[in-house]
């Protein structure tokens, strides 16, 4: 099981051993994107309402949020928030739970926007209709405008969520033993480095194919007339 | 604390005298600005319990823009606006329940295109009065089978004519059973040939005795259909009557020119 460039002999023969391993790290990762997943939709459909309150009191405070997270780097706020929430907060965390919240605050900020414009961009006609038999303002959201503007919203929530497996791998600096750092690890005692990333790539691979795929079709269907 | 809906003008809606029909829409010294631009500069209107109505008007007179303040699309600036005794004018918490009893036909008709035309006509009996699918299905029906469109319940509304959508629409807001009906240039956004159907289904409405309130240019249906036509202009009631007379005898200049134009397209 040994290929080999002019330079470079590849060696596989670690796989089986690092197996279990990699499992465990590929489940943690796993946990990570789901977490940060609907924690920063959630994030989103409520500060993306928020940026579109007549009320000022609800919107400064969203749009400080977004842009402080959409403009500084996302390695800077995993960091800062493993680091930070300990002291403000004078307990101590699990980096797991820490990785999640940054990545939730982070990708919901995004999700924000995104959301803000999706519902921005329905006909205020819609609204009219809605309000002019009554209709309450949560209901027409739910019942009338969500749905229109999911459609115009799938391929940049597929893309965003795409982009959330990649940057799961972020959290290995805080020493998550996910998918990334657990490839340092093996990387570093099997001297294999090359042949753990190749490995360790395919599978971000294995997770956002069907991803990517199931949003354009879903897209399509949606948009079918 | 002092009435919020007594202004300075200490507009009340008049109570009708014993065996006239009930005054159900009351407009005092009606203001809206946008801005610096004042489009409404004290209007007065009062509509009775069955009666039709038709607002009649050059573009920019400001006759969408008043029929928007008796539902509170838009908000006046000053004034009254007493629609079926609930105050609109200032700050309301009856805002829901007026709405839930007026109902209102736009322009662009605003269906709700990710609906079926059925589902467009039970969604505000559903979530605005609360009934249950089947009574609301059931008079979804019954709405659409009075515009005449009962076969295209299932249709997307996408696959309709535009006057089979308005029809739809007026069915949406028919099915909510209200006590006053509002229209905003219902044909305007029509084919000629599309128009005689939107027209002849309000008609009927007209004859089951509903409290309709018509914004339009169709002067030929203002005149057959309408109790009373409403001319504006620059934002005041310039003359208001009888349609046969108002429209074939018009008291004043500007109304003189105004049918004059868009009669016969001079310019006097």
């Amino acid at each position: 099981m040994a290929a080999s460039l002019p330079s470079y002999s590849f060696d596989f023969t670690w796989v089986p051993a690092a197996l279990p391993i990699f499992a465990r790290a590929l489940s943690l990762t796993v946990q990570i994107l789901l977490w940060s997943a609907v924690l920063s939709v959630l994030i989103g459909l409520l500060t993306g309402q928020m940026l579109m309150s007549k009320r000022i009191w609800l919107r400064a405070p969203a749009r400080i949020y977004v842009d402080f997270f959409r403009l500084t780097p996302i390695l800077f706020q995993i960091v800062a928030i493993f680091f930070l929430v300990p002291l403000v907060f004078g307990l101590s965390i699990p980096a797991f739970t820490s990785g999640v919240i940054a990545l939730s605050l982070n990708y919901g900020a995004f999700f924000s926007e995104i959301f803000r414009a999706g519902v921005q961009s329905i006909d205020k006609g819609q609204w009219e209709a809605a309000e002019s038999m009554g209709i309450p303002h949560l209901r027409t959201l739910r019942r009338i405008i969500y749905p229109q503007a999911l459609k115009r919203m799938l391929p940049p929530i597929g893309s965003m969520l795409i982009s959330l497996t990649k940057d799961t791998s972020l959290v290995s600096v805080i020493g998550v033993a996910e998918l990334f750092n657990t490839a340092q690890t093996v990387g570093a005692s099997t001297f294999r480095q090359i042949e753990v990333l190749l490995l360790v790539s395919l599978v971000y691979l294995v997770i956002n194919l069907p991803l990517a795929v199931g949003a354009e079709h879903l897209n399509r269907r949606l948009n079918r007339a | 604390m002092p009435d919020p809906s007594a202004g300075p003008m200490g507009a009340q809606p008049p109570v009708a005298p014993k065996g006239e029909p009930e005054v159900v829409i009351s407009v005092r010294q009606l203001r809206k600005s946008y801005g610096t631009v004042e489009v409404l500069k004290g209007v007065d209107i009062d509509v009775h319990a069955g009666e039709v109505v038709c607002i009649i008007g050059p573009s920019g007179s400001g006759k969408s823009t008043l029929l928007r303040c008796l539902n509170r699309l838009e908000r006046p600036t000053s004034g009254s606006v007493h629609v079926l005794g609930h105050d609109l004018s200032g700050k309301t918490r009856d805002l829901a329940a007026v709405r839930r009893r007026t109902g209102m036909v736009f322009q662009q008709f605003n269906l709700f295109p990710h609906m079926t035309a059925v589902q467009n006509v039970m969604e505000g009996q559903r979530s605005a009065l609360g009934r249950g699918k089947k009574e609301a299905h059931r008079l979804a029906i019954d709405a659409l089978t009075e515009v005449g469109l009962a076969a295209h319940a299932d249709a997307r509304t996408h696959r309709l004519s535009g006057g089979q959508q308005q029809r739809v629409a007026i069915a949406r807001s028919l099915a909510m059973n209200p006590d006053v009906m509002l229209f905003d240039e219902p044909t305007s956004a029509l084919d000629p040939e599309l128009r005689a159907e939107v027209l002849d289904t309000m008609r009927t409405l007209a004859a089951e005795n509903r409290t309709m309130v018509i914004v339009t240019h169709e002067m030929g249906f203002a005149k057959r259909v309408a109790d009373r036509v409403v001319f504006i202009d620059g934002g005041v009631v310039v003359e208001q009557g009888d349609p046969r007379e108002v429209l074939t005898k018009p008291s004043t200049e500007r109304l003189h020119a105004f049918l004059n134009l868009v009669l016969w397209g001079e310019d006097t």
